[in-house]
């Protein structure tokens, strides 16, 4: 499918469910979806890190119309030739993302560096004047997530972190009718993330064993908290509009003992400022419950994954209201029975109600890199998104440090933007 | 008297509206928690969801082997088999595999049609046997396969209402969904409860009302709303295997829940000049029948 055909699906689709194009006003990272200025004007890209996540991002960009792929950089050879098998002759190849920078004339660069290697070239690059999407999550400590943060605002360039559920319908559609009060106040989010396999990939060499693996070694990656969980933490921040006070929690590495130093189950509790919390925990040794995100408040419960609804207290079938009213006002008069009303399994059932009916095919990573390309396009910075990262990324490094330390840790004081 | 307290729950797939004027929240949580834990209990029986229940296990065993199932379901089934009988088999639980086959339209091919016949000849309660002196049951055919689909909210109902009154509430309104109806006692406000069958063309016109008192009141029908779900009328005649095609209605209300559940279905799947006979056999049940003709006007047709 053309992906401009799927960017005005997502928007035909989103007018729909939300409404009105207020609703598009009041997410304003979305507007780089509705842009219709300077469409003609080529957005010239260089990519960084074409291992599967590159590579995936390269399929999400590839159909973009007036989107150039200049030039592709990798420092592993196997990846930086499929990259350029894939993309073609057009692409220039690089080792050094420096080098890249100093001799290509681009607009911005997509980041899909190991976790360790996101603050170098995302710093480089907007110092060198080029937007910049950065995959989640940001970087390997909170101070290098802070200097990007900075570099981003000194800047003025945009830097997008890939957190693709603030592209997906339904989670739009959730977060609308969270927003309206249909769960009542949130009182607790829960969420997991589990997978069954070791979560490694095959290396040809002892030799590149911590270069393939990086998500094995602290040195470059924090586990499950950062590659998975920081998806989930930024929902639970969105959804509460706030970023947590502290966290406390415990991990330990209880399955896959082959010499990771990552732990291969975790579990934490968030805190948030309105006394509400995100209970959360990863694994990888068993796969029963896949991933979820189950939102709780006094009136419903929503799994946002799956994408359903459930009411505490669903309102009295139709019959049944005009009966409480008859009685509220000493009325003796017929109730109505089996007529047309009556579809029983289209009632609120315990089955639950999808939140969204038209369900497209997509988890918001294509519709993240269109809004991308047209806000490179158009110089349009949102720092919502960037913000949004940032916050997701520092709460999931709270959470590593609090499973290390064994000890609740605080947000950093006067950490903000 | 304090206002009504309006509870539900779900059962079958279906939800139960529980209305209790005069009933306290505290009193209303406890009934409710007594009827939850029955409905599961009966459901847990009879459901061919659950691979344990004991439908599912008959199902399974009954044609090879006679098998000696719970008692309350071992009567439940001498029950329904009587009131097939009653039906003139217009009332058939036993055709399990027939609804199975015709409603799995992406499986069903006109070559099916054979199958079909073929299972009609080869169901039905003439070889269900049962056994009262050990409670088993047994399949005199391996094509039978038993189905709650027709009758499980009646038998719902009966529990709900024998619950009710061992707690002595005289007066209430239960609706699941909205279809099936249990009428403890009477409106605060009246002497029964009226319920009124409404115009399933125009929902502001009542067709026909019916005024319960301890009664129970079952509707079926095949509806637009039926139609646009299922592509075609969802019931089907037992004899034939086709579904009833046209919009109709029959309500029935009397005093056992199952019996009105049952002969709804039957009365809607019967022809004309059957009803009758068939009405004969159910002294002290009130009966309706509408139907619409191609201007989608209604008619009551049979009373």
């Amino acid at each position: 499918m053309n992906e401009s055909v799927n960017r005005r699906d997502f928007l035909k689709t989103f007018s729909l469910i939300a409404g009105s194009s207020v609703i598009i006003g009041s997410m304003p990272w979305l507007q780089g979806l509705n842009a219709q200025e300077n469409s003609d004007k080529t957005v010239r890209i260089g990519m960084i890190g074409m291992g599967s996540r590159g590579m995936y991002l390269y399929l999400m960009l590839k159909d973009i119309p007036n989107m150039e792929i200049k030039c592709v950089c990798d420092d592993y050879e196997p990846h930086l030739a499929n990259a350029l098998e894939a993309v073609g002759p057009q692409a220039k190849g690089y080792v050094d993302y420096r080098q890249m920078l100093e001799k290509e004339q681009l607009d911005a660069v997509v980041i899909a560096t190991p976790l360790h290697k996101h603050v170098g070239p995302t710093i480089d690059s907007m110092n060198a004047g080029l937007h910049v999407f950065c995959e989640k999550s940001m970087a390997r400590t909170i101070e290098d997530c802070n200097e990007m943060v900075k570099a981003h605002q000194n800047t003025g360039k945009i830097l997008y972190v890939g957190h693709q559920r603030m592209f997906n319908i339904k989670y739009h559609q959730a977060y609308k009718m969270i927003k309206e009060g249909k769960l009542g106040d949130i009182t607790q989010i829960r969420a997991y993330w589990h997978r069954n396999n070791d979560w490694r990939r095959p290396v040809p060499s002892p030799d590149f064993e911590r270069k393939i693996n990086w998500r094995m070694y602290h040195e470059y990656s924090c586990g499950l908290m950062t590659e998975l969980a920081s998806h989930h933490i930024q929902v639970a921040n969105q959804i509460y509009d706030q970023y947590p006070e502290y966290v406390w929690g415990s991990g330990s590495i209880n399955h896959w003992k082959d010499g990771r130093e990552v732990y291969d189950n975790v579990n934490l509790v968030y805190k948030y400022p309105n006394n509400s919390h995100l209970v959360y925990d990863s694994l990888i040794s068993n796969k029963q419950y896949g991933l979820e995100v189950q939102v709780q408040g006094p009136k419903g419960t929503m799994e946002l994954e799956l994408g359903k609804m459930w009411e505490e207290f669903p309102p009295p079938a139709p019959g049944m209201l005009s009966l409480i009213n008859h009685l509220e006002h000493k009325l003796f008069d017929a109730i109505p029975v089996g007529g047309a009303s009556w579809v029983p399994d289209d009632a609120v059932s315990r089955k639950g109600n999808w939140i969204i009916d038209e369900v497209l095919d997509n988890d918001g990573t294509k519709m993240q890199m269109e809004a991308f390309v047209s806000d490179v396009r158009n110089n349009r910075v949102d720092s919502y998104i960037t913000q949004q990262g940032f916050y997701s990324s520092v709460a999931t490094l709270m959470g590593f440090n609090a499973m290390h330390r064994n000890e609740i840790v605080y947000w950093p004081e006067g950490l903000a933007m | 008297m304090p206002s009504a307290t309006y509870r539900n729950l779900f059962s079958m797939g279906t939800r139960m509206d529980i209305v209790l004027p005069g009933i306290d929240d505290y009193f209303a949580d406890q009934l409710l928690a007594v009827i939850k834990e029955q409905l599961t209990d009966i459901e847990d029986k009879i459901s061919n969801y659950n691979d344990n229940s004991v439908f599912s296990e008959l199902n399974r065993e009954a044609a090879s082997k006679p098998v000696i199932i719970d008692p309350e379901i071992f009567w439940m089934i001498e029950e329904l088999a009587g009131l097939s009988e009653k039906t003139r088999c217009y009332f058939d639980f036993t055709i399990g595999k027939i609804l199975e086959l015709k409603r799995n339209k992406e499986a069903f091919h006109p070559d099916d049609d054979e199958q079909i016949k073929h299972l009609l000849e080869n169901t039905g309660i003439k070889f269900l046997k049962t056994n009262r002196e050990n409670l088993s049951v047994e399949f005199g055919s391996p094509f039978i396969s038993l189905d709650s689909g027709a009758f499980g909210k009646g038998a719902a109902l009966d529990i709900v209402k024998t619950v009710l009154n061992k707690k002595t509430v005289n007066t209430g309104f239960i609706s699941f969904g909205e279809s099936s109806i249990l009428a403890i006692g009477s409106h605060p406000f009246g002497d029964s409860w009226k319920t009124a069958i409404t115009d399933m063309f125009k929902p502001e016109v009542n067709v026909y009302v019916q005024d319960l008192k301890d009664q129970f009141l079952s509707v079926s029908g095949i509806t637009p709303q039926n139609l646009k779900k299922y592509g075609t009328g969802h019931i089907l005649n037992p004899k034939t295997a086709e579904p009833v095609k046209s919009f109709r209605q029959s309500a029935v209300a009397g005093e056992k829940g199952l019996v009105t559940e049952v002969l709804s279905t039957a009365l809607l799947c019967a022809p004309e000049d059957e009803r009758d006979a068939i009405m004969d056999n159910f002294p002290g049940y009130k009966v309706v029948i509408i139907e619409y003709d191609a201007s989608y006007k209604s008619k009551i047709v049979y009373s």
